[in-house]
Parts: structure tokens; sequence; C-alpha cells
């Protein structure tokens, strides 16, 4: 998938086996991987890199600021940052807080749902 | 108060053929004019009287008499001798003069009963003056008099008519201790019921935990056997071993998915739904897996539309789980009738298939959680059909269920007009 080639995403989870396996996956496409295990080193990743960020892989529960606040903040400062809120929980799509996320994927060990919606995001 | 009936009260006690102690004389006087009565027993039903048989227990107030109080304060209130000095329970004899109205002549050996342990000699002669209260039909006690010779019914009614009103006061009071004591065991079982309820709660909390906690590390295993997959000789035995790996977390994240659904949290989007295109699309799902199982598979619609306000991937899943349900009952060639009718305010489908049937000591168990008496089952599906019924208003049942097969019920409130 070479038409991915060059493309960065910020990987954003607290659980360290699920940040190296989607580094794996999406550098596989040529994907450029950064990672951040809290949404608060994500902001502080997004506060120097945003303009070469091109989406935001995003998971909702995490100890101290989740996912929903990260996503209020990012689209709050960078409103065109794709961000695609990725979470084992499939009710969080009905709270208002995530609807302004460009999509939403309940996680499964079965990353072509994943990987589909990131190729279709990140190639608009 | 006759004056003439208060001396012969008072030579009475002087007599000291009864009470025995002088002193009470003058609390027996304060009592004739009206005060108080010599002892009031109120009746009380116990729990376990009720139980093995309608009984009362007999409590004695002894109300500023000599059983309880000090003769130094004749002048203490109702409420501080209400604690109870004696208690009698399931005499059938005392029973019997709780539905007596009136006064009846009260047997030694009852009154020896009454007044055992208490520091007064049971006397040879005694008599029971029946006391209701206003709110029950039946007796709330009876005052015990006694004195040597026995007083007179007539004085015994006087002295009842005036201190009816200060009776009538306590016996209230005794049944408000007895509501109190009622009410604090129903709190009691409340809260129990409510810990039970709490824990049912805490379920949904902990299944929440359990999709986090299990789920992640899951899918870090089952992503990783992916690749793992992709890097080693198809056909190989350690190709088979991570074929393996990825079935079994596969498994196991259905099982986790269904037990979080199972145990509530799932939001529901109603709209109004054709029951009717829900169930066709549902068997679709199914495929060609009847034709493969040689089920024959029959549907019976209503002539018009039947609407249901409904999430209609829910429903599809609730009836998914109880088609499954029934196909895992039928060996190869039975049938399975689905049939949708409308009732007043409500749609029923009922799905009939021609299996085993469900064991009657088991009908109660299989909407519990986990339950199964099958060898692969999770005991997750008809749980998860009942959940989400539940949560559209509706219910299932089972309405016939013998060796020959069983029939779910599926009844949902019908939008109106649809």
């Amino acid at each position: 998938m070479s038409d991915l080639k060059g493309k960065r995403i910020l990987v954003v989870d607290d659980e360290e086996g699920l940040r190296l396996l989607y580094k794996e996956e999406l550098e596989d496409d040529g994907i450029d991987v950064v990672l951040a295990s809290s949404g608060t080193e994500a902001m502080e990743v997004l506060s120097e890199q945003s303009a070469e960020m091109d989406l935001v892989l995003l998971d909702i529960k995490m100890p101290g600021m989740d996912g929903v606040e990260v996503l209020r903040r990012v689209k709050e400062q960078w409103k065109e940052l794709p961000v695609i809120l990725c979470t084992a929980y499939p009710h969080y799509k009905h709270e208002f807080g995530t609807w302004a996320s460009d999509a939403y994927v309940v996680k499964s060990s079965d990353l072509t749902e994943l990987k589909q919606t990131i190729r279709e995001i990140l190639l608009g | 108060m006759d004056n003439e009936l208060v001396r012969k009260l008072v030579e009475l006690v002087e007599s000291g053929s009864s009470i025995g102690d002088p002193t009470d004389g003058a609390l027996l006087l304060a009592h004739t004019v009206g005060y108080q009565a010599v002892s009031l027993y109120c009746a009380s039903a116990t729990t376990q009287a009720e139980a093995e048989r309608p009984g009362y227990v007999l409590k004695a107030h002894a109300l500023n008499s000599s059983l309880g109080s000090s003769p130094d304060s004749p002048n203490d209130s109702p409420s501080d001798s209400l604690t109870p000095v004696k208690e009698v329970e399931g005499c059938a004899e005392l029973e019997l003069l709780l539905g007596e109205r009136g006064i009846s002549p009260l047997p030694y050996s009852l009154a020896a009963l009454l007044l055992d342990g208490l520091p007064v000699e049971a006397p040879k002669k005694a008599l029971a003056v029946s006391i209701r209260s206003l709110s029950s039909e039946k007796g709330s006690g009876f005052l015990l008099l006694w004195g040597e010779p026995a007083v007179s019914a007539l004085e015994a009614e006087a002295l009842v008519e005036v201190g009816a009103p200060v009776l009538l006061a306590a016996l209230k009071q005794a049944e408000l201790e007895l509501r109190v004591q009622s009410l604090s065991r129903e709190v009691a079982e409340a809260e129990e019921r409510f810990k039970g309820v709490e824990k049912f709660l805490y379920l949904g909390d902990m299944a929440a935990m359990l999709v986090h906690e299990v789920k992640n590390p899951l899918i870090s295993i089952g992503g990783f056997a992916e690749r793992l997959k992709k890097k080693i000789e198809p056909g190989s035995p350690a190709f088979k071993c991570v074929e393996l790996m990825i079935s079994e977390v596969h498994r196991i994240e259905k099982i986790t998915d269904s037990a979080f659904r199972c145990m509530g949290n799932e939001f529901l989007e109603h709209e109004e739904e054709d029951l009717e295109e829900i169930l066709t699309e549902t068997l679709g799902l199914f495929g060609d897996e009847f034709a493969e199982l040689g089920i024959e598979l029959t549907m019976t619609m209503e002539s018009g539309p039947v609407t249901v306000l409904a999430d209609r991937e829910q429903l599809k899943i609730a009836f998914d789980n109880l088609i499954a349900n029934a196909i895992q009952s039928m060996e190869k060639g039975g049938k399975l009738a689905l049939c949708v009718a409308k009732e007043p305010g409500h749609a029923v489908v009922d799905i009939t298939d021609s299996g085993t049937g469900i064991d009657s000591e088991q009908v109660d168990s299989i909407f519990i959680p986990f339950f199964t008496t099958k060898e692969c089952g999770t005991g997750l599906g008809l749980p998860i059909s009942n959940s989400i019924v539940l949560h559209h208003q509706g219910s299932i049942e089972v309405i016939g269920s013998s060796g020959e097969g069983t029939t779910f019920r599926v009844r949902l409130p019908r939008v109106s007009g649809g």
C-alpha cells in the first residue's frame, strides 16, 4: 500500500501491546507512526508536530486525560486533523462527546476494519 | 367514680390478700380514679407464631403498679412503664381471651402463668377484662385484675370505663412500637434486597472492566498471532498452532462482547421498524445453513406491516440467538416455524422448533447468563436475547416444550396503527 507511504499517524493508547501492534501493522504500509501512552503525552506531541500529523488514532479509556477530552482539545486547536476513536467499548459512540470524531472503530484482534478506516480517511 | 367503689377497692388492697404491699394500695387508688390499670397485657403477633400457628406474645406492661415502678414515683408517665416485664407466648387459652368481649374469669392456672416470676403471688381469683383497640377487630390485650375477694364484674367495668382512655393510649403506644419493629424488619429486608441489586449493578461495572482489562491484551495476542501467521509456512505445524491461537482469541472476544452486551450498558436507538423485515434479514444471516442442515423453514406473517419501536440491529441479534438456539436443538431434518401475529398493543413472534425440548427443571434457568447444557455453548445467547427484548419493553417466554420441540414467544410493544 504505497499510497499511504509517508503519512504520519499518532497512536494514543495506554496499552503497550496495542501501541506496538498498531505501530508494526501501520509501518508495514509505509506509515510513519508516533506513539503516545496517555492523553497528556498526546497533547505534548501534537503541540510540536501537529503540522506534520495526518491522523490521530485515539483510545478512549485511559488514566488521566481520557480520549474524549483529547478529542475535544484536538478539534478545538486543530480542527482539520482527523481523529479515529478506537475503543474496546461499543457504546461510547452514542455519547455526545465522541461525535466530533471522524470515525469510531471497536477494537478487535482482526485489524481489517481499522486499517480500512484509516485508509479511507488518509486518502480522503 | 363512685366513692363507695373506691372505698371498696382500697379495702381490698389494704387487706393485703392480693398484691401484698400496702403501698400499692395507693397506686391502685390512683389507678382506680382513672389513671392507669394494674397490669395491661398487650398482644403482639410473632413471626414464628404466625409461621407455625397463628398466635400472640402477650406482654405484661406494668403500668405504675407494684410490678414495675417505684412507689415514690406514682406520677411516672405511662410510657415509662411500657417496658414489658413479662412475656407469655403460645398459650392457646390466653389467646382465647383475646377474642372475648367484656370480662371473663381467669382460671388460677392462667393467673399463675401470667404472674409467674413477678413479685406477686398468684391470686385465687382473677378477672380478665378484654381490651380492644380502635384499629383492630381482634382483642389487643386484656386488663388483669385480681383481688381477694375478687373484684366484681360491675366494679371492674367501672374501673375500665374510667381508665379506658389511658389504656387505649397505652395500647396505641404498644401498637406503634410493634409497627416500628415491623418496619425495621422491612427496612432490613429491603437493605438485603438492595445489596442484591447493588451486586447486579456491580456486575455491569464489572463487565465493563472485564471488557477493558481482558479484551485489550487479547487484541494484542490475536493481532500479533496474525502477524506471526504471515511469516510461517502455510500447512506447517507452527502455522496450525498459530491458527488455533487466532481462533481461540476470536472465541474469547465474542464471549467478552456477549457478556458486556448481556449485562446492560448497551445504548439502544429506537426507530419505527417493520418486524417482519427484521426477521427476514435475520433469517438471511443464516444463508444456506437451513438447507445444509435439512431444516424445513416456514414463516407465517400478518398481511400488513407489523411496526415496533426498536433498535433494528439489537433486535436482529436477539432473534439471531433464538433461531440459532432452535437450530442447535434439532437434528438433521428438523422443522423451524416463525409466526408473526398482532395482539392488542403487541406484536407476537413465535419461534417453534422440532428439537429435543427443554427439561422442565431447566426452563427457569435458560435466561441465566452462562447457564448451558451444550458442550460448546457459552450460555449467553438466550440471556442476551432476553436482555435486548426486555430493553424494548417486551418479553420472552417458553410457552411449550416437550420432547418434540419448543416454542419461544417474543412479545414486543407495537406502534399504534402498525
